[in-house]
């Protein structure tokens, strides 16, 4: 097929839905007040997205979607009510608000409750940096066709064993968020995201196997190639045939920069203020104590130019700050909001809505095939199966596929297999983290090396 | 008997200006001598969730979600496009795009809309309106306390009542024209126990498609704050999971999430279609060891997976899909139907008009057999008896499951002994049922909390099975 041209969208539509929605969520701070709230917080948001999905070369399915959505807080003699709607009606407003304060006349006071205290500096919008979240794409739905097959097509063509595609789409959306509450937080977030996505089965005497590949990116002209794309997603599936289960063994166990990037998000959830208070949280009381060797550093990182979390505000209106949450190796904060902090006795740490962006940094080989070839034997992890992970004892058990290696070579793909450990002992246990970070997530590391688990097997 | 085209003609489409002859324009204009089928699905949702933690209700919810689904399917090809809201002119362009599948014009030309009453397997009860809020804060006032009064070690305890009311309108291009009341509680409750610094977690629920003053009496809530109480302090005594090849007894009810992954998602028409399930080409072959029966059901009055029609209009049904041990059938929506040359099953379902429907389970459950479960347990030298799980997962190309178990025991020369954490039971789909040793005679559904998720869409479900030993199967823990 022809090369993909990457035509930039009129920027100006950013502004245009801001306007409209912020007159909006002004008109219904008002109706709160009125009615008897003490405070309000309107949030809603626009989006529009096409997607385009291909078989055998043929456009196979084309959904295109609008959605609105208006999402009302109040706190009224200190009890709080939510109320949203699929809606961005300026009718709907007043009954949604309306709606919020008639659930908030049974909800019963909670002392934590209400808005976040201001921010103690006001910022102008103009004064904080871009971010490059905004990038539409004028594609046509032909257009997306037509790169979805070429990633289809060359995943087709790299080997005889990849039989079928399972499927290969391309979706474009552009969102615009608009927050405000009635301690005068106006914040308006606009963000576009462009995804591709390819998986295959690939198949032999030994049975069938589906692997896929994705990349999803603010600007379109930094998607990944479709060609080379769907060749990765290919050969991913063939690197699964002739997959065998192990022997229960002791083991290192290698995460690619994906599952660790899993493995992480299990550890965030334990730093947060629901898990911290309603006792879900092995770390617990544990803030200033040593959890990983000393060479590992995780920062939250707002302001990644075009990072998949990059925000300015929090959900709370509170400016996202750039914070450690390990350094040398000891864990320095949780991850809050106001009310978390205020229950805990503690102060935000500004992650209403959870993290933006969080890097994992430690000491380790530049690449994953690097830490694969420095190793004398161990499970690589390429994908993880269940939710076993249990936050208040903080023991982890899933399934998991991948491929065991011996001297720096793979062996055979692994799969029928559980990994087992204390998440205490993991965290000690780091080995390595190479510097090839995945940058699709907002959890952006490494592979991750951990010195033991047990594997259970045949 | 509420007449449910009645209730859709006067709070779907009166209000927006839309009736029945609107609605065949809208399909005339998705329809075409190259389009096999069109639809448009309109939905109104009212849910109202309350939430107690630590004593106090601290907050509720309350939202609303209506609109319109539009799709033109072409063959294998759909287009699809959706609107928040009834207003007509957003319809129209909705119908537009779906239409844009297809390189013609629409015909304009569609069946005229015949209206039918379906069977009804539910009441036409609204439990988000059938009674004032304090009645809803009282229970979970109520399960708090009970959660409590079981043992002082018991320290948190969060549980969560979710009411929706839904009502659907389904036209389509063949004529179809269907209404749908649908009633949804769900309660889940959650417990955390803490004893000399170990902390620990069980988890329990139930619900259904029912009145909420019908769950209320049946007293459902206080069971399971005690079966989630009890559930976390069992967890404060467990030693870590062996991990190895063992004998499991899985038990009754919930954890029937196995059959749900093992092999219900690869029996959905799609993955079969496709030939991207591990039992595309296992029709007429034995897949199970004989005497193991599963089916699909959809008709079981007021459970959580179950429904009057499914979501493109089709009455659900009873369908066998593994008869004594043999692959005997299948879950198809319209396209894959259509596709395969077969009929719908009922199994056309969808999380919202805001997704497209697919091939999707009701209630997957395994018939009861002859063992008692005292026999099950008593056969197996050393094992491992899974009574209730947190979540599974399957990957339905090679038939690989996972799931993770929230209370689980060790089985010592027949007799159940020390509670373990952290267990994972992990095999393949095509195996685990040719495993089945001994089938127990006590089948039992799960109480109505399960949900599912599927191409990034969830969807209420039911699961069921008896108690079943499967040999030898994984078992992830710590200890080697």
């Amino acid at each position: 097929m022809n090369e993909v041209m990457i035509i930039p969208a009129q920027d100006a539509t950013i502004g245009q839905e801001r306007e409209k929605l912020e007159a909006i969520c002004l008109s219904g701070l008002e109706w709160a007040h009125k009615s008897g709230a003490e405070e309000a917080e309107i949030v809603l948001s626009h989006g529009k997205g096409t997607e385009a999905g291909v078989r055998d070369g043929q456009p196979e399915n084309l959904t295109r979607s609008q959605t609105n959505n208006m999402a009302v807080t109040v706190y009224a003699a200190g009890r709080k009510g939510t109320a949203s709607v699929h809606s961005l009606s300026v009718d709907t407003i007043r009954q949604t608000v309306e709606k919020a304060i008639a659930v908030a006349r049974f909800t019963q006071p909670d002392d934590f409750g209400g808005l976040a205290e201001p921010e103690q500096r006001q910022i102008a919008d103009a004064d904080l940096p871009d971010l490059g979240l905004w990038r539409p794409w004028a594609v046509s739905p032909a257009m997306m066709f037509d790169i979805a097959c070429e990633a289809e097509a060359a995943g087709l063509a790299t080997d005889e064993r990849i039989r079928r595609c399972a499927q290969a789409s391309i979706t474009s959306t552009a969102k615009q968020v608009v927050r405000v509450n009635s301690n005068g937080f106006v914040g308006y977030h606009a963000m576009t995201r462009h995804q591709l996505s390819a998986s295959f089965i690939a198949e032999n005497s030994s049975g069938q196997q589906k692997d896929g590949e994705y990349d999803v990116t603010c600007d379109p002209a930094l998607l990944a190639s479709p060609a080379a794309l769907g060749a990765k997603a290919a050969a991913l599936a063939l690197g699964r045939l002739d997959a065998r289960s192990l022997t229960t063994r002791t083991c290192p166990v290698l995460f690619t920069p994906e599952m660790a990037a899993r493995f992480w998000n299990d550890v965030l959830d334990v730093l947060s203020g629901p898990a911290l208070y309603s006792g879900r949280s092995f770390l617990a009381g544990r803030l200033g104590e040593k959890l990983t060797p000393d060479f590992v550093t995780i920062t939250e990182k707002p302001h990644i130019w075009q990072g998949t979390g990059s925000r300015h505000y929090d959900d709370d209106g509170l400016l996202r700050q750039d914070a450690p949450i390990i350094s040398e190796g000891v864990l320095r904060r949780y991850v809050l909001d106001s009310y978390a902090a205020r229950r805990l006795g503690m102060q935000s740490t500004h992650n209403a809505g959870g993290i933006s962006n969080m890097v994992v940094a430690g000491e380790g080989p530049e690449s994953m095939a690097e830490m694969i070839a420095g190793l004398n034997r161990g499970l690589v992890v390429t994908s993880i199966m269940g939710h076993g992970f249990d936050g208040a004892s903080g023991d982890y058990s899933v399934g998991v596929t991948g491929m065991w290696v011996e001297h720096g070579e793979i062996v055979h793909a692994v799969e029928g297999v559980t990994i087992a450990a204390q998440v205490p002992d993991m965290l000690a246990g780091i080995v390595a983290i190479s510097k090839d970070h995945d940058r699709r997530g907002k959890i952006r590391t490494g592979a991750l090396l951990l010195d033991k688990m047990t594997v259970a097997g045949i | 008997m509420t007449d449910y085209l009645q209730l859709a003609a006067d709070s779907l489409l009166s209000p927006h200006a839309l009736d029945t002859s609107r609605l065949e324009k809208l399909l005339g204009r998705m329809s075409g001598p190259d389009i096999d089928y069109a639809d448009v699905y309109l939905q109104d949702c009212r849910s109202e969730g309350w939430t107690i933690e630590n004593g106090l209700v601290r907050s509720g919810s309350y939202s609303v979600e209506s609109g319109a689904g539009l799709r033109a399917v072409s063959g294998e090809k759909t287009g699809f496009a959706y609107c928040d809201g009834f207003g007509f002119d957003d319809l129209a362009d909705a119908a537009d795009n779906a239409r844009s599948i297809s390189g013609l014009m629409g015909s304009g030309l569609t069946a005229p809309l015949a209206g039918r009453d379906v069977r009804r397997v539910y009441a036409a009860a609204d439990p988000v309106s059938e009674l004032d809020e304090k009645a809803k804060i009282r229970l979970l006032e109520v399960i708090d306390a009970t959660a409590r009064a079981c043992d002082p070690r018991v320290r948190n305890v969060t549980a969560t009542l979710r009411v929706m009311s839904e009502l659907v309108l389904i036209a389509a291009s063949d004529g179809t024209l269907v209404a749908d009341y649908r009633p949804l509680v769900r309660l889940s409750v959650s417990v955390g126990a803490e004893s000399n610094g170990r902390r620990t977690n069980g988890s329990a629920g139930g619900g259904g498609r029912m009145k909420l003053s019908d769950f209320i009496a049946s007293g459902m809530a206080e069971a399971k704050a005690k079966e989630a109480a009890n559930r976390a302090l069992t967890n404060l005594e467990a030693v870590p999971a062996p991990a190895g090849i063992m004998d499991v007894v899985v038990g009754s009810g919930w954890p029937g999430v196995l059959l749900h992954e093992a092999v219900g998602h690869g029996l959905e028409g799609d993955f079969i279609r496709k030939q991207t399930s591990v039992f595309a080409s296992r029709e007429g072959t034995q897949v199970a060891a004989p005497g193991v029966n599963i089916v699909d059901n959809g008709t079981l009055p007021d459970k959580r997976g179950s429904l009057s029609v499914d979501d493109e209009g089709v009455e659900t049904q009873c369908t066998p899909l593994i008869e004594n041990g043999v692959l005997t059938g299948m879950m198809l929506d319209r396209m894959s139907a259509r596709l395969m040359g077969r009929a719908p099953t009922g199994n056309g379902r969808r999380e919202s008009y805001r997704h497209l429907p697919m091939p999707r389970m009701t209630n997957t459950y395994m018939l009861a057999g002859e063992s008692s479960p005292e026999e099950i347990i008593s056969s197996v030298k050393n094992g491992i008896y899974a009574v209730y799980f947190s979540g599974g997962q399957v990957d339905t190309t090679s038939g690989k499951f996972v799931f993770s178990a929230n209370e689980a025991y060790l089985i010592e020369d027949g007799k159940i002994t020390a509670p373990i954490s952290g267990a994972t039971l992990t095999g393949a789909g095509e195996e685990v049922l040719t495993h089945v040793s001994m089938i127990g005679n006590d089948l039992a559904l799960d109480s109505g909390t399960a949900l599912c998720g599927k191409s990034g869409q969830s969807v209420p479900v039911g699961v069921g099975q008896p108690t079943l030993r499967v040999d030898s199967m994984i078992v992830g823990g710590t200890k080697a």
